[in-house]
């Protein structure tokens, strides 16, 4: 192997592989970003949305095999990086323009066939490009060898200084203005790296447009909200709140979905009046979500209630509430903790706990529905009498299976931890645990019990109560919620699974049946899993070699390790998720350690004298050590010392790969290099995101995983072996 | 070979067996076409399929088998509730009366927007329906005391022969029946079926053809047509439009549709305005603000309609005046109705008729 040593005369060329690792991460964190707010995107969108992203950079890649450059290279990098630079801008600002025309109607959602093809149109230009950039920049320093460690190690350092400006500039600017920032830092760069006149028009062009970045977002992005009026659209580190007003009415959308209006009041009286029926007296409440729909209002009309407290992570939303603007006494606003963070410090009592959250259509919410969090809740009853209450969707005349299996689940495991458990089938469904049998939703009993109250409400009254419980309506859902007994814990998220089929059939599409298909034939997924690896492997190896199987070993290697390291990745994320509640803000920071641990690892492999199967067996005990710590809650920092160690694993195999197949095949190993790297990464988003882990969790997606990695320490052994006999 | 020819035309006549009595389990629908090649022409609906065998209609519930139309949903209802008369919306039908609801699956219009989505737009097979004959329909509507029974929720068109039976039973029992429907069906059928119901709330989405085939896939005219024959088959009659922020909340498209019901079908009928929810596909449309409700009822008013309301939202507009002494004749809070100084069909201050079916 190659020095990759870096002199001075580099160090001006290797600048321009620092800015491609900008521009690609800031530009995939801020487009995937806006095209999952843009339709709503659930992990699994997420998933199908990266994984198109790897694959058309992979197939980039592959274009440089038809289409290269042999001379002036240079200039022709400088062209394609700023073409680039440029082509993000338009790509951010057609993903609006394009939706509103496969959606063909405001506020419809989007099906499956266009999301995919909205995706495509949009990540295409900018991906294949990237793809393509990449053994462009490996010729441009013109020793292969070296170059695709040093582009790889530099990329990476590109993507570091990418993720510290995202992390900085988050809070102060939009994502139009972000990219533009980082066009202006691209472009400054590429003048120190040599000047020229386009460069320099090119700088002053998005200077201009940095002062006017805002006015062109809000202009194009408040189309996704006509006829209504943006008024105002808040990033923060847990997601984007964005406030619509039309004839008076203001809407509240959370990462693009309507979550409350300012007209809601109808709703609020309905959910909060079912649970004061069921507490006497209460003093004290925890509220969790419905505060912009007007919950606290609703729970303050109760003259026996002398505090509410009300959690919320986003200020945002707390600022926009009535109750804040009137300075409560009795309300005290928590957002320094999420629920489940707060349940465990505080040691605040309650009366009644209400929590209404959207249904677990991610993990991060599925904590909250869980086995786990339900205890958690118990403890902060005061009394036996206290009451404990949740929601879940409903829909008034008839559950669709899904919807049955969500609630089902979601009541079984609620049920477990209380004594006494009522359901009431409102607009949402509410679940009521309590340790005493004062909890009803018997009609006679609610209704004298309103009537004793002697309130007046505009829509809560015997009539709404009689309609919402009477004996048939119970008689229905008791068939449906008393049923197979399944309870939904972090590890095992059923309820996330039904919340995802629920969502699908919205789509029309039925994941029920293929679901219980792949749940029910573990060792076939997998099987196919392998084969599609080996067949990735065996496709792009080269035929009639003298080392046909040390090749394939080799590609089999890449594949492999770039497959679970994205994936480790990914269940990193999703623990993060689970534990923390929100991972808007740290999706940066994981990458930014992955690509810390990608570089070390690369650096780090040329002094490091021990073989690649002696790396896949340090691999395989360090997925381990992930499957026995991921059920614990982690500090925050061995997320990312976890991440870095295994990106550094994956840095020091993909480099020894890389060092011992140039011994073999030396033709245009940067392309394929980079396309089993890529499409390992995309195979495993695409089968661990979008089915093994929603379907299995997180534990049999390891177990796959060290299985995977088994596999290669026995063929690298098997290589080792040959090339030892010769 | 003899053998495995037995076991053969032995394997056969049990399947057909089997065949048989699956089909002879379903109902044969009324208001089809025989057509050459085992084809069928369905003629309930505007929709007009024509099905070769085995194909089922655009309402996924009424299927070719062997050249003939059958119900895949007779007796087969998936949603049963006693509901409050109001919420059909029925203001002027017995106010304050009890109403079992009843709907199988499927629908004839595809609307983005649906409230009840989980049921019109499944298949038979999707979903676990109860089994239940008509005359268990009217038993259970008389043991929970209901007036009345309401084919509603989906569009009860495509259930047609079931619905057709339990009004005739219902009739026999001297209860009320109600269709809650977009009205997209052929005269001929309706106005059979007209014959043995009390009453109807016809959905008139909205005032433009453009606005039904972007939202719905139905059409407005056969709507108007069904509007005009519950007027002449003496239905009492109540009319629903579901507004929708930017889809058919435009006033103009609002005077309009009032202009033609008071020149079709007169002033008496009353017109609901409901409020939308999103719902099924159109998820991130905001439900629609007050002030657009309030502004279609002023419209509605200045046509001279004399009975209009705000539905799906709490507001005064849910309360009936006379139109003669302009007095609050119902004092409703939400379903519940507080008050009714009604006597007679007539207004107790100014003895005014009033529209509508009254308790006596």
């Amino acid at each position: 192997m190659k020095s990759i040593s870096i002199n001075k005369t580099n160090l001006k060329q290797y600048l321009i592989f620092i800015i491609y690792g900008i521009v690609c991460s800031i530009g995939q964190t801020i487009l995937l970003r806006e095209l999952m707010v843009e339709v709503n995107g659930n992990e699994i969108i997420f998933s199908i949305f990266l994984s198109l992203w790897l694959l058309m950079v992979a197939f980039g890649s592959l274009l440089h095999k038809w289409f290269s450059f042999s001379s002036k290279i240079e200039s022709k990098v400088e062209i394609l990086l700023s073409i680039l630079i440029v082509i993000v801008l338009i790509q951010f600002l057609s993903i609006r323009i394009l939706t509103e025309k496969l959606s063909l109607i405001s506020g419809l959602l989007i099906n499956i066939p266009n999301l995919i093809l909205l995706a495509f149109i949009i990540l295409t230009p900018g991906c294949l490009l990237i793809g393509y950039l990449f053994p462009l920049n490996c010729k441009l320093i013109n020793a292969q060898d070296k170059s695709v460690h040093i582009v790889y190690i530099l990329e990476c350092i590109g993507i570091i200084i990418g993720g510290l400006i995202f992390i900085t500039t988050i809070f102060f600017f939009t994502n139009f203005s972000i990219l533009i920032i980082t066009g202006i830092i691209s472009f400054i760069l590429l003048i120190l790296y040599s000047k020229k006149l386009w460069k320099i028009i090119l700088l002053l062009i998005f200077t201009i447009l940095l002062i006017f970045s805002k006015n062109i977002f809000m202009k194009n992005y408040s189309s996704r909200y006509a006829p209504n009026k943006l008024i105002s659209s808040e990033d923060s580190r847990y997601g984007r709140f964005d406030i619509s007003q039309g004839e008076e009415q203001k809407n509240y959308f959370w990462n693009g979905v309507l979550f409350a209006n300012s007209s809601n009041k109808k709703y609020a009286e309905e959910m909060v009046n079912f649970i004061l029926l069921q507490n006497n007296k209460p003093r004290s409440i925890l509220l969790i979500g419905g505060l912009l729909n007007g919950f606290v209002e609703e729970f303050l009309k109760n003259e026996n209630i002398n505090r509410l407290d009300y959690l919320e992570l986003d200020k945002n939303i707390i600022h926009e509430s009535e109750t804040f603007k009137k300075n409560i006494s009795k309300v005290n606003f928590i957002s320094k903790l999420d629920a489940v963070g707060y349940l465990k410090k505080s040691k605040e009592k309650y009366d009644i706990i209400f929590i209404d959250f959207p249904d677990p259509a991610s993990l991060s919410l599925n904590r909250f529905y869980t086995l786990q969090f339900f205890k958690l809740l118990k403890k902060h009853l005061r009394s036996k009498n206290s009451i404990a209450a949740i929601t879940v969707s409903n829909s008034e005349n008839y559950l669709l299976p899904e919807l049955a299996e969500l609630n089902r689940i979601i009541y079984n495991t609620f049920s477990n931890i209380f004594k006494n458990t009522v359901f009431i089938p409102a607009e949402k469904n509410i679940f009521i645990g309590s340790d005493e049998n004062y909890i009803s939703n018997n009609t006679e009993i609610l209704i004298s019990r309103m009537e004793e109250q002697n309130q007046n409400w505009n829509w809560f009254n015997e009539a709404l109560i009689f309609d919402t419980c009477n004996e048939l309506r119970l008689q229905n859902f008791y068939r449906i919620l008393n049923n197979k007994k399944q309870n939904n814990t972090i590890l095992k998220p059923l309820a996330y699974i039904s919340t995802i089929q629920y969502w699908a059939k919205h789509l029309d599409l039925d994941l029920k049946k293929n679901v219980n298909f792949i749940k029910n034939n573990k060792l076939l997924a997998f099987s196919f899993l392998l084969i599609s690896i080996i067949f990735l492997s065996v496709l792009f190896n080269r035929k009639n070699t003298y080392h046909f199987f040390t090749s394939l070993t080799h590609n089999i290697n890449i594949v492999s390790i770039s497959l679970c390291a994205f994936v480790i990745q990914i269940i990193l994320l999703y623990s993060f998720q689970i534990q923390f509640g929100y991972i808007y803000l740290v999706i940066a920071f994981f990458t930014l350690s992955f690509m810390i641990g990608l570089s070390a690892g690369f650096l780090l492999e040329k002094y490091i004298k021990i073989n690649l199967s002696t790396l896949f067996i340090i691999n395989l005990i360090s997925i381990a050590v992930i499957f026995f710590l991921i059920s614990s809650s982690l500090p925050v920092v061995l997320f990312f010392i976890l991440n870095i160690f295994i990106s550094s694993q994956e840095g020091a195999i993909l480099a020894k790969n890389l060092s011992k197949k140039y011994n073999y095949d030396n033709k245009d190993i940067a392309e394929k290099f980079y396309f089993l790297d890529t499409i390992g990464a995309t195979v495993g988003g695409l089968v661990f995101g979008v089915i093994f882990l929603p379907i299995y969790g997180i534990n049999i997606s390891l177990v796959f995983m060290m299985f995977i990695i088994l596999l290669n320490i026995v063929t690298n052994l098997f290589t080792e072996n040959i090339l030892k006999n010769k | 070979m003899k053998m495995k020819k037995i076991i053969l035309f032995l394997l056969i006549l049990f399947t057909s067996l089997i065949y048989a009595q699956d089909t002879e389990k379903l109902k044969e629908a009324r208001y089809y076409q025989k057509m050459k090649k085992d084809r069928v022409h369905c003629l309930l609906c505007p929709n007009s399929c024509i099905l070769s065998e085995g194909q089922t209609g655009i309402c996924g519930v009424r299927k070719n088998i062997d050249g003939k139309l059958y119900s895949l949903v007779y007796n087969k209802p998936v949603a049963i509730n006693i509901d409050p008369v109001e919420k059909k919306p029925l203001y002027h039908f017995y106010p304050g009366t009890k109403i079992l609801s009843i709907a199988t699956v499927g629908c004839n219009m595809r609307c983005n927007f649906c409230q009840n989505w989980e049921i019109s737009q499944s298949r038979p097979n999707e979903v676990k329906p109860y089994n239940m004959t008509p005359k268990q329909i009217v038993e259970l509507a008389k043991k929970y005391n209901c007036k009345s029974i309401a084919f509603t929720y989906t569009e009860p068109t495509i259930y047609y022969e079931y619905m057709l039976d339990i009004a005739k039973l219902a009739k026999k029992e001297n209860l009320k029946t109600v269709m809650v429907t977009c009205g997209f069906i052929n005269e001929e059928p309706f106005r059979e079926l007209a014959k043995y119901l009390d009453a109807a709330n016809i959905d008139l989405k909205g005032y433009s053809e453009k606005f039904y085939s972007t939202y719905t896939t139905g059409k407005l005219q056969p709507v108007l047509n069904t509007l005009k024959i519950a007027k002449e088959e003496g239905l009492h009659l109540e009319i629903t439009n579901l507004v929708i922020p930017d889809a058919n909340d435009e006033p103009e498209m609002i005077r309009n549709m009032c202009k033609w019901i008071v020149d079709s079908l007169g002033t008496n009928y009353p017109l609901h305005f409901s409020r939308f929810f999103p719902k099924y596909k159109l998820l991130n449309r905001p439900p629609t603000p007050l002030k657009t409700l309030k502004r279609a009822k002023k419209i509605a008013e200045s046509e001279g309609i004399k009975h209009i309301y705000i539905g799906n939202i709490s507001t005064e507009s849910e309360d009936t005046y006379c139109p003669n002494c302009n007095k609050k004749i119902i004092d409703r809070s939400g379903y519940k109705i507080e008050s009714i100084h009604i006597k007679n069909g007539k207004c107790k201050y100014c003895g005014e008729k009033i529209y509508g079916r009254w308790n006596k």
